[in-house]
């Protein structure tokens, strides 16, 4: 009987402790939320031939990036505004379109889906002011793209 | 398969190994595909916790305890249930977390075909539940065969046939009955976890969410086969005086020609 109290006592206290400190933390659904501006497109990773050369620039040129792009949903969007009926508003100097988005995972995937395309980034970072996300591609070169991004209004 | 817990013979262990192990493999596949997280394998959700602490994501980090909380109190749970009615019956003790893992994995199926919106929270809560699920099947498993069969624990599987396979270059190893039927068991484990996993991935793309049904169907065989073998058995049982009899009265004729 006295075992039964000490576990249900542990237990108890675990899950209060649990909840109140999950309540305090804000979620990556709600820190998404806002307008995002993009400001720079890198190599995060690629094939090791790239690698061996170190005046390989990580910088991603706007002509590279158009074509990695060219048939993704992000093409040409320069801020992406998320809201929170989960619309996705992505605005380019000429363009402007809307999706629907979605975190998945443990919040760490980001789904943008199209009318018939579906697309899942990975949030390698999210903080109040600053959004990296990562994205597998094989334009060229196979590697992954880092999208870094600043927040433009809170 | 699951109502004996005492002298389990191989070919039980490998039928309940065989049937739990392609169900994790298609739980975890279709958990990877529909909320892009696993959930029969823990060690690598210890891997992100920590990684996650290290980045100072805490929420993530929480989320992540969580889970591996979940598939803790699974384990829990399916123990706490065979220690606690095993005297009484043991066949009940035993299915009964399986059917806790069946309700669980209908919940999860019925949830998603008809309710969910693909929010963050839904899909936490999805992941938690069927690492729960797999909790219970793995505590299930690994205490009604006194650890031989763990059906989610792959990296130890691999451990053990790794060790095996170096004990066979030697003849006694090879000839060893015991270590035989060890690379028998863990070698089906493992194809059956990997084959679960390949047609959740086909299946997915034809009957969508339907998979978690044919997950549940493949645990009701298993607490169907030895519901049906009980059954059997007693009433057989209970038939053996009318056999007896029968044969009582054959006897004097065959000794008589």
């Amino acid at each position: 009987m006295k075992s039964t109290y000490l576990y249900l006592t542990i237990f108890t206290l675990v899950v209060v402790v649990y909840f109140t400190l999950l309540s305090f933390q804000k979620t990556p659904s709600d820190s998404i939320l806002g307008e995002w501006k993009e400001v720079s497109w890198e190599y995060e990773k690629l094939d090791s031939t790239r690698k061996a050369d170190s005046s390989f620039d990580y910088m991603i040129t706007d002509h590279i990036k158009d074509q990695i792009s060219q048939n993704l949903i992000i093409h040409k969007a320069e801020t992406w505004k998320f809201t929170e009926d989960e619309t996705v508003e992505m605005q380019g100097s000429d363009s402007k379109k809307c999706f629907h988005w979605t975190l998945k995972g443990r919040g760490n995937i980001l789904q943008i889906d199209g009318s018939d395309l579906m697309e899942h980034y990975e949030i390698q970072e999210l903080s109040a002011d600053r959004m990296i996300l990562h994205f597998n591609f094989d334009m060229q070169v196979r590697g992954i793209v880092k999208m870094t991004f600043e927040k433009i209004n809170t | 398969m699951i109502s004996r817990y005492r002298d389990r013979t191989v070919k039980e262990n490998i039928q309940l190994g065989a049937l739990t192990a392609f169900s994790a493999g298609m739980v975890n596949v279709i958990s990877v595909i529909i909320f892009f997280a696993f959930t029969s394998n823990v060690t690598g959700h210890y891997a992100i916790l920590a990684q996650e602490i290290s980045h100072g994501n805490w929420y993530q980090a929480l989320v992540v305890f969580g889970w591996i909380g979940l598939f803790f109190l699974g384990n829990f749970t399916s123990n706490l249930i065979v220690i606690n009615f095993k005297k009484e019956k043991a066949y009940l003790a035993h299915s009964i977390p399986i059917v806790l893992e069946i309700i669980c994995l209908l919940v999860v199926g019925t949830y998603i075909q008809f309710y969910y919106k693909e929010t963050l929270l839904e899909t936490e809560l999805m992941v938690s539940a069927m690492l729960f699920a797999m909790g219970i099947q793995n505590g299930l498993t690994a205490t009604i065969s006194n650890s031989a069969v763990k059906t989610t624990h792959l990296t130890g599987l691999t451990t053990d046939l790794g060790i095996l396979a170096s004990l066979f270059t030697k003849k006694e190893n090879r000839e060893n009955p015991h270590l035989r039927n060890k690379w028998k068991l863990l070698l089906t484990i493992m194809t059956s976890y990997l084959a679960g996993g390949i047609s959740a991935g086909y299946i997915y793309l034809t009957i969508a969410y339907n998979v978690f049904y044919i997950v549940c169907i493949f645990l009701v065989i298993v607490i169907g086969y030895d519901f049906y073998r009980l059954k059997m058995n007693s009433l057989l049982q209970r038939k053996q005086p009318y056999y007896r009899k029968i044969i009582k009265r054959q006897a004097p004729q065959l000794s008589n020609p």
